[in-house]
């Protein structure tokens, strides 16, 4: 595992490139794309357990933090989507360079997904797309948050009166960037140029089979018997730990 | 402000963030800082304070490494045949080995969050170089003051005490075992101290030792913590010499959720530090 800068200019981002530890035949260049906020701080040490185990099976894994969180460049404010969509395409490059292969696949959790699915629609190479829990539709998500945040601060009575109202569990969220993810809808937009891809949900799956339908893709669905714990652990300060999960998508590259 | 990510330490394998100022701007007498890693949660920290902290201070002119222990973060796993607290200890004097001599400095500052406010009291122990440190939410002791404040209010409002006593009631007989555990891992914060005598024996060392230490203690620790002057209370004989510093975020929780309340939080501890070591 190694930890690394990339980008450009003042548009650098923070990498980590877990190299193969084994040899396989059917060694892949997986991407990692996490989600941001609280959900990035919450299952960084998911990613990286999940970065490790990919590794430990042969495969080039590459993570990295989006532009303005956790250690890449950038003011927690001076955040957009359109930002992040390039961090994507700048990150991918970087795993091919890494890896010397031209073809990879991607690995998205929650927002992540949304933003590769916006990244990645014209880009050839693209083996495999696991959606992890995807967000679909932005609004839903920002609704869910901001009630998680309301909840956070009936709760907090002496930290209500110092909060504003662009920010969100911890992290600043500009109105800009609000409107950007309430007018997020992926599955109005077509399919990534993907071989294949595989939708892994621990929730509810009548919209994510609903959204399976509204692509013009075959999608293959699976549930990940865990509970669903990104709600749970973002009130509570937990960090989020599945090992099914990361069983699961390892024996989904293996099998592939 | 310049950054460099890189792995360090034997085999590389911690991985680390040094910051630095731009080098017409170093402070060249400053000592360095280092950032500590606060329970699980990675080198940016909670809620990315240690970013946006070292991001501030190379400002200034100050340098600073932010990394991760074994066994978090980016950092590779901890070796099995050590115990973990005395491998943490290990990792922080390599990274001091690391920042003074990238950055040419002979003294550093460490800066941790509860159990890294730990780690950075006994590193500073047995480790010289160490000339000043800022724990947040370190070591904490009861007093007669915490009593008064916790239980006082119930004593005074008659409702309050039989709230309290249903309340003591219905937990004792009526939980279910599941309800008791679930309350259990909600504690996310309960931790055990080393005895206070022993801690008030370390404090006195490091004051004679002109370690200069800035305590800051936020209201999301009510188990142990509950007014301002609990830490003036806590160790009223230690012989602070000028050395210590002491704030109290009472609106703050235990990460500083509050985008405002972790800005005076930087505020504070910048301040200390440019006007502990200009």
């Amino acid at each position: 595992m190694k930890s690394l800068q990339f980008g450009y200019g003042d548009h650098k981002l923070y990498g980590v490139y877990h190299f193969p530890l084994s040899t396989n035949s059917k060694q892949k260049s997986i991407l990692i794309c996490s989600s941001v906020g609280p959900e990035f701080i919450n299952t960084y040490r998911l990613l990286r357990n999940l970065g490790e185990q990919l590794a430990k099976s042969g495969h080039h894994v590459f993570r990295f933090d989006w532009y303005g969180c956790g250690d890449s460049w950038g003011e927690s404010t001076d955040i957009s989507i359109s930002h992040w969509i390039t961090d994507l395409r700048w990150a991918a490059e970087e795993l091919i360079n890494l890896s010397g292969n031209q073809v990879f696949s991607v690995i998205g959790l929650k927002l992540g997904a949304a933003i590769a699915w916006c990244s990645l629609k014209d880009w050839a190479n693209l083996s495999s797309f696991i959606l992890w829990d995807p967000i679909i539709i932005g609004s839903e998500w920002m609704n869910q948050m901001q009630a998680l945040h309301s909840k956070y601060l009936a709760k907090s009575p002496e930290s209500r009166r110092f909060s504003s109202d662009e920010e969100i569990l911890g992290f600043p969220l500009p109105v800009s960037v609000r409107n950007e993810i309430c007018s997020l809808d992926i599955s109005s937009l077509p399919p990534p140029l993907s071989q294949k891809i595989h939708l892994l949900y621990s929730g509810d799956s009548k919209e994510y089979e609903a959204f399976c339908k509204s692509v013009n893709f075959p999608i293959t669905m699976e549930h990940l018997d865990i509970p669903e714990v990104w709600i749970s652990s973002l009130l509570s300060n937990h960090i989020v730990m599945s090992h099914p999960a990361i069983n699961s998508i390892v024996g989904y590259f293996n099998r592939e | 402000m310049i950054e460099r990510v890189y792995n360090f330490g034997i085999n590389n394998e911690l991985s680390g963030i040094l910051t630095t100022a731009e080098p017409e701007h170093q402070k060249r007498h400053a000592p360095s800082l280092l950032f500590l890693n606060a329970g699980f949660l990675h080198k940016t920290g909670f809620n990315r304070f240690n970013t946006d902290l070292a991001r501030q201070l190379s400002v200034y002119g100050y340098s600073s490494l932010r990394f991760d222990l074994h066994g978090l973060g980016d950092s590779a796993s901890c070796p099995p045949s050590i115990d973990y607290e005395k491998q943490a200890v290990i990792d922080i004097q390599q990274a001091i080995d690391e920042v003074t001599e990238k950055c040419g400095t002979q003294k550093c500052i460490i800066i941790g969050l509860c159990s890294g406010a730990d780690f950075a009291h006994a590193t500073a122990m047995i480790d010289s170089r160490i000339s000043g440190l800022v724990l947040m939410d370190g070591f904490a002791y009861r007093t007669l003051g915490y009593y008064i404040r916790d239980y006082g209010p119930g004593i005074i409002n008659p409702y309050r005490s039989i709230r309290f006593v249903v309340n003591r009631i219905r937990k004792r007989f009526f939980s279910a075992p599941s309800e008791k555990n679930a309350r259990r891992s909600n504690e996310v914060y309960f931790r055990s101290f080393p005895p206070k005598k022993q801690v008030i024996k370390q404090l006195q060392e490091l004051i004679d030792r002109e370690v200069k230490l800035f305590f800051i203690y936020s209201g999301g620790i009510p188990l142990y913590y509950n007014y301002a002057d609990q830490f003036f209370d806590m160790f009223r004989s230690v012989k602070f010499k000028g050395m210590v510093f002491h704030r109290y975020f009472k609106e703050a929780d235990h990460t500083y959720t509050i985008v405002s309340v972790r800005q005076k939080l930087k505020s504070a501890v910048s301040e200390w530090i440019n006007y502990t070591f200009p």
